[in-house]
């Protein structure tokens, strides 16, 4: 898994990055938080995988895309997040966050959306005004089923479900 | 200004309204305006029975693989069946992966096999010549019209408008006019009698989002945000995004129980900005008392423009 990642990732970085801070610049986290994408950038380059993956730098980005789209040279940050974010979920790290939005699955396997109604009020609203969409049917709920295992998202579920248990 | 995306805007016929999940079950006021304002404005809607979330937020999270997504995404594209080529989002997010899977057809043939393959395993293809724009964006073309059909003039209004960095910065070249100096909202605001203010945080990120597990960078975020649009005292906040609107919504609550603002100042998305100055009613059709901001509409900034019907 981390040579994959080392494959995937710093190549990219080393050719294009400039160090020149406009993303850290640009990006509306870094103003509040110790968010840093040129930082970031700098790990990677530096092959510092294991900094980088525990580093609050990868869980505070917005994905906002400010930084792409002011790099001077295109380096794509937040696909590197993602990349970084997935790959430390599926080593078991940050639990927490895991938790959380597998809990969101769940939501997803029964609504098809990510948020139930959440109030008598809004249930009226609904009603009143025709909105059918409910929970998705048995047969919409085994489509998205299928997706996931065609897609290897089923895989990914029990890696980490596996690593999980490894925590 | 993008003249190409423009033209390719349909101005009469047959669309896909593609309402993605808060607009339906924590504001649905957005997806019943958005349908009677493009049903005033001469377009047949058709809105599919049932509605998947796109799956944006979990690829955000680092849980679903873009095929993952993009395969969902083909799933709700794959409910025009050749009948309607034209799609619109009322979510910056939703915009944003539809478009993202709209490029990855042209794009990517491994991953295209991976993607076709899994939803043809469930009796579906990934239709080829579907067109996806955001709803703001007709609004835009549409202005002239828009104009003609004011019964409820915005007059006096003075609103602050925020555009969302989901819809400016993740196709950058899709914008319809520009993403570091964007007006097409701003516009359609005068169109309809009111005044856009400009304030310093304009382009600032609503904060949502931030993932779930950090919810004081969000509250950060939204909280600066506020604070400048307060420095101009605005009637109403104006978005495209029902994230954005859910942040802008739910800061000034929580700021309102720390004291720290002694009143909120109503957010809106666009098409219920355009359902009031349309004259629909602002409870029943356009559900402005669901968002925390406008819960008592008597005695928020809009009295001004309710009162006088």
């Amino acid at each position: 898994m981390m040579g994959e990642l080392n494959k995937s990732l710093s190549l990219e970085i080393l050719l294009k990055c400039l160090q020149c801070g406009s993303c850290t610049g640009s990006c509306p986290a870094a103003r509040f938080s110790q968010c840093n994408p040129r930082l970031l950038a700098y790990h990677l380059v530096r092959r510092k995988f294991d900094d980088v993956k525990n580093d609050n730098l990868v869980w505070l980005c917005l994905i906002c895309y400010s930084c792409n789209v002011r790099c001077p040279n295109n380096v794509d940050i937040p696909q590197l997040i993602l990349r970084l974010r997935e790959n430390a979920l599926l080593s078991g790290l940050k639990r927490d966050v895991l938790d959380l939005y597998l809990s969101i699955v769940d939501i997803l396997m029964e609504w098809g959306m990510l948020t139930p109604v959440l109030s008598e009020e809004i249930e009226m609203f609904k009603r009143q005004a025709g909105i059918k969409h409910g929970k998705i049917s048995d047969q919409t709920r085994n489509d998205l089923k299928t997706i996931f295992k065609l897609t290897s998202f089923h895989e990914k579920l029990k890696m980490f479900e596996k690593e999980g248990s490894l925590k | 200004m993008n003249v190409e995306k423009l033209k390719k805007i349909p101005e009469e016929g047959d669309l896909f309204l593609y309402p993605g999940c808060l607009s339906v079950n924590i504001y649905p006021g957005i997806e019943t305006s958005t349908i009677k304002v493009l049903s005033k404005l001469g377009y047949n809607v058709y809105v599919p029975e049932e509605v998947l979330c796109c799956g944006l937020p979990l690829f955000l999270a680092g849980i679903l693989s873009s095929n993952t997504m993009y395969t969902i995404v083909g799933r709700i594209l794959a409910e025009t069946q050749d009948r309607y080529e034209n799609v619109l989002t009322v979510c910056n997010g939703c915009y944003s992966s539809i478009n993202s899977a709209l490029e990855n057809i042209k794009n990517n043939g491994e991953s295209m096999k991976i993607i076709e393959s899994a939803l043809n395993a469930i009796g579906f293809t990934f239709p080829q010549n579907v067109n996806c724009f955001h709803v703001a964006e007709l609004f835009y073309k549409m202005r002239q019209k828009i104009s003609e059909l004011v019964e409820r003039p915005l007059d006096d209004l003075r609103i602050a408008v925020h555009y969302g960095c989901h819809y400016l910065y993740s196709h950058q070249n899709k914008v319809l006019d520009s993403s570091e100096h964007p007006k097409f909202l701003d516009e359609i605001v005068s169109t309809l009698g009111g005044t856009s203010i400009d304030y310093e945080e304009k382009d600032l990120c609503c904060g949502e989002p931030a993932l779930r597990s950090i919810r004081n960078l969000s509250f950060e975020l939204a909280r600066r945000k506020i604070l400048s649009i307060f420095e101009e005292e605005p009637d109403l906040i104006l978005v495209m995004c029902p994230s954005c609107l859910r942040a802008i919504d739910k800061i000034q609550f929580e700021m309102l129980s720390f004291e720290e603002i002694d009143v909120q100042i109503p957010v809106v998305h666009i098409s219920q900005l355009i359902g009031l100055a349309f004259g629909l009613d602002p409870r029943k059709e356009l559900g402005l008392n669901l968002h925390l901001s406008s819960r008592d509409l008597d005695q928020s900034p809009l009295r001004k423009i309710l009162s006088e019907r």
